[in-house]
């Protein structure tokens, strides 16, 4: 929306002629899709972003990968993959353009070798996982969802034990993959028959409670009732010196910043704040499927995100957890529960 | 040669690209008729050739070899810069500081040590999460780097209180077009010559700078504010020359039209911030020195959206063409130069809004940042046609070229008029230091 004073005062200093040739363009003003917005944008989040601190080249920085994306016609480039989903440009913008959501878009437009072997990566890591949720098969009021990054965290035990613990009725069905990575990716086709899946899963229950704040937020983007596991943790005394890591998709998209806070506080924790945090946190590299792709820079990321802190990072997401060498809160009150 | 260059850039081990997205990453600089070339999918230029150096030494590597083959080097950092200097018109090399990003925080001796490539935003952000600010805020701090700052004579909105960047600057490293590495022994200040200067606006010419140690400051417990309303400029001007006595750490006068954006006023306003121990009985001061009426909130408003520039990105898809020109001028020219540069920006058919702000205050005088837009048929002639009523405008009323954004391409056929006789010497020093004039070729002069 123009200022009308804007306006009078264009209306009162432009020739005749720009102000005939105004009145038919000023309706699309700002109209311009995100991607070209971005692209246009002298890059205003860059020192926000987590993959181009890792890999410091212009390429893989926000508006250059939007101008990489703007130029895909006939193929795309490699840097429209070297993305993560952590929003830290999107929380900067005054525009609210999320560099990773228009990418998406981009890659969903090319079958590239780059998604092929991430798939195959990636599915792998899946596989190992579907004996051992079978073992623990139970029914109940609630789905425990673990999200395969749990099980590779090595979250899943003692999840389980401590749920038990806190005497929530959960049930352990089928595993199941949300479909985040195929999401990622641009596969929709592959990404709407897993979230069908789990839909179809979840639909048995009450509700669903996952370690993982990728899973929670693709299940409530798809109509799932989902939680985050940090809603039913319970305090127990623990005291001590920590720093919590806000995971970006539990910070930026679940809104869920002051809740870990206030658990570990009445947990008599010491929380202290490292730079980057709560909504301006800084991704640890292992969000999304960069790790899938860029191993060497994810791992770069993590590294460059564990020196910002000065005491034991606590976090809320299976995946900071193995990037940092951090404890999860979900470990941290199982140990005294 | 390029080819040879690059196998011994790589045997050198040196991390190299010739692909493509690499290339069309490190294809301009933010001068915006190359936006309008992107709108077209076209790129301005493009190197042969992308190099990411990580260390001072790497940097010599390169250069040395680029000297040996005269292949031509343009310097990157954030490419934030908006004077068509990086652009590398005859390919060749595309030098990327940002590898370079190494933050070292002396908290005793109140400095940091940065390499060129730290991007300032991040800098700034550390630096405050240990007590302290660079308190060098210029509106591209997000994405420009140290490098940057040194080699465009980079300044910031708070320099009015604590300087430029030459100000803030203890020492730097840099490697010489043939190789060579230069530095000094740092000391808070010296007597004798002081080359380091050399580098300090110098825009790639004579050398890249790799690594720069700055003051750095504690960051304020009192920070307060006064906004002020005027019917003129002029008004304001004068309350702004009386307001330096009372040592403000940033200052700013929006004409009428800005004031419109950033407030919804049309009024002349001035804001102004007090900081450190006093500031509060400083600013009282202040509000009752200045002749313009009090208001409130409105330098909040502005500190708000100081680093927002979407506006950008919501007209240049639809053809506008926007530039911003900074000058400085004593003040005895401010007001006449203001309205001579905006009546000299509103004359040429096609421009829809001409605006200005004072961003920089000296004892002396004061930095004018005009900004425009314009909807022209054709926008390389109505760009080009602006720049040169508006500089013709400033040189005639006691203006400069230049204040911050520097020279590039894009004003070098003013830069006799800025420096003068001066620009002979630097001819010299450019051919002593660059025999094969490999840096940024066709930069500042032909």
């Amino acid at each position: 929306m123009i200022n009308p004073k804007v306006i009078s005062r264009i209306i009162a200093n432009t020739d005749m002629k720009t102000k005939l040739r105004l009145a038919k363009v000023i309706p699309k003003l700002g109209k311009a899709d995100e991607i070209t917005r971005c692209m246009l944008c002298p890059n205003m989040c860059l020192h926000l972003c987590p993959v181009f601190d890792a890999e410091r080249r212009l390429t893989v920085s926000p508006s250059v990968k939007a101008r990489l994306g703007y130029f895909s016609e006939n193929h795309t480039y490699e840097a429209i993959y070297h993305c993560l989903p952590c929003d830290a440009c999107k929380n900067a913008c005054p525009m609210d353009i999320s560099v990773n959501d228009n990418l998406r878009e981009i890659r969903a437009g090319f079958d590239t070798e780059i998604a092929r072997k991430a798939v195959e990566r990636i599915e792998r890591e899946l596989l190992k996982n579907l004996k051992k949720a079978e073992s623990e098969r139970r029914d109940g009021r609630i789905l425990y969802f673990p999200g395969c990054r749990t099980f590779e965290s090595g979250l899943f035990d003692k999840t389980v034990e401590v749920l038990e613990k806190l005497n929530l009725d959960f049930a352990i069905d089928d595993f199941l993959c949300c479909g985040m990575p195929y999401y990622e990716l641009g596969l929709y086709d592959r990404f709407k028959t897993a979230i069908e899946e789990v839909k179809r899963q979840a639909s048995n229950y009450e509700g669903v409670v996952s370690n993982c704040p990728h899973c929670v937020a693709i299940m409530r983007e798809n109509g799932i009732k989902a939680a985050h596991l940090i809603s039913v943790l319970q305090p127990v005394k623990v005291g001590g010196d920590f720093s919590f890591h806000d995971p970006c998709i539990l910070a930026r998209k679940l809104d869920i910043v002051e809740e870990p806070r206030k658990l570990l506080g009445e947990m008599g924790c010491s929380i202290h704040e490292p730079v980057f945090s709560k909504r301006d946190t800084h991704c640890c590299g292992y969000g999304g499927v960069y790790r899938f792709i860029a191993p060497e820079y994810a791992e770069k990321i993590a590294s460059n995100r564990k020196e910002h802190f000065s005491h034991q990072i606590v976090t809320a997401c299976p995946s900071c957890r193995m990037a940092l060498k951090a404890v999860d809160i979900v470990e941290l009150v199982g140990e005294r529960l | 040669m390029i080819d040879r260059a690059v196998e011994e850039l790589k045997a050198a081990g040196i991390s190299v690209s010739t692909a493509e997205e690499d290339k069309i990453a490190y294809c301009k600089d933010f001068n915006p008729l190359h936006l309008h070339r992107l709108l077209k999918k076209e790129t301005p230029a493009l190197p042969d050739v992308v190099v990411f150096p990580k260390s001072t030494e790497e940097v010599s590597a390169v250069l040395r070899i680029a000297n040996t083959y005269g292949v031509p080097v343009y310097i990157f950092g954030g490419a934030s810069g908006v004077i068509d200097a990086a652009t590398p018109y005859e390919g060749g090399i595309a030098l990327s500081t940002l590898a370079l990003n190494r933050v070292e925080i002396d908290a005793d001796n109140r400095m940091v040590k940065a390499g060129a490539g730290v991007v300032g935003g991040r800098l700034e952000k550390i630096l405050n999460h240990h007590g302290f600010t660079l308190r060098h805020s210029p509106q591209s701090l997000y994405c420009s780097t140290v490098g940057g700052w040194v080699a465009t004579a980079a300044s910031g909105q708070f320099s009015t209180g604590y300087g430029n960047i030459e100000n803030l600057l203890i020492s730097l490293t840099a490697v010489l077009p043939d190789g060579e590495v230069v530095t000094e022994k740092m000391t808070p200040r010296r007597a004798g010559p002081d080359l380091k200067k050399l580098f300090v606006g110098s825009e790639g010419l004579l050398g890249v700078v790799t690594e720069v140690v700055m003051k750095i400051f504690e960051l304020p417990e009192e920070f307060l504010t006064i906004s002020v309303e005027y019917d003129t400029m002029g008004e304001a001007v004068r309350d702004a020359k009386a307001l330096m006595s009372l040592k403000p750490a940033l200052i700013r006068i929006f004409d009428d039209e800005e004031s419109i954006r950033y407030f919804d006023l049309e009024k002349f306003t001035l804001i102004a911030v007090f900081e450190g121990k006093g500031a509060g009985s400083r600013a009282d001061i202040a509000k009752k020195m200045v002749s313009g009426e009090i208001a409130e909130g409105y330098a909040e408003k502005w500190l708000g959206r100081r680093f927002d520039v979407s506006d950008i990105s919501k007209i240049v898809p639809l053809g506008f063409i926007f530039d911003t020109i900074e000058v400085a001028c004593f003040w005895g020219d401010a007001e006449r130069l203001y309205h001579e540069v905006i009546n000299a920006i509103r004359r040429v058919e096609g421009t829809v809004t001409a605006s200005a702000h004072a961003s920089h205050f000296y004892e002396s005088g004061l930095c004018f940042y005009f900004t425009f837009a314009g909807y022209p048929e054709d926008v390389e002639k109505y760009y080009r046609e602006v720049w040169e009523r508006a500089i013709k405008a400033s040189l005639k009323n006691g203006g400069n070229v230049t204040h911050h954004h520097g020279i590039g391409r894009l004003r070098k056929s003013w830069l006799s008029a800025e420096i003068g006789g001066y620009i002979s010497i630097l001819k010299d020093i450019k051919t002593m230091f660059d025999k094969r004039n490999i840096l940024n070729r066709g930069v500042m002069f032909d």
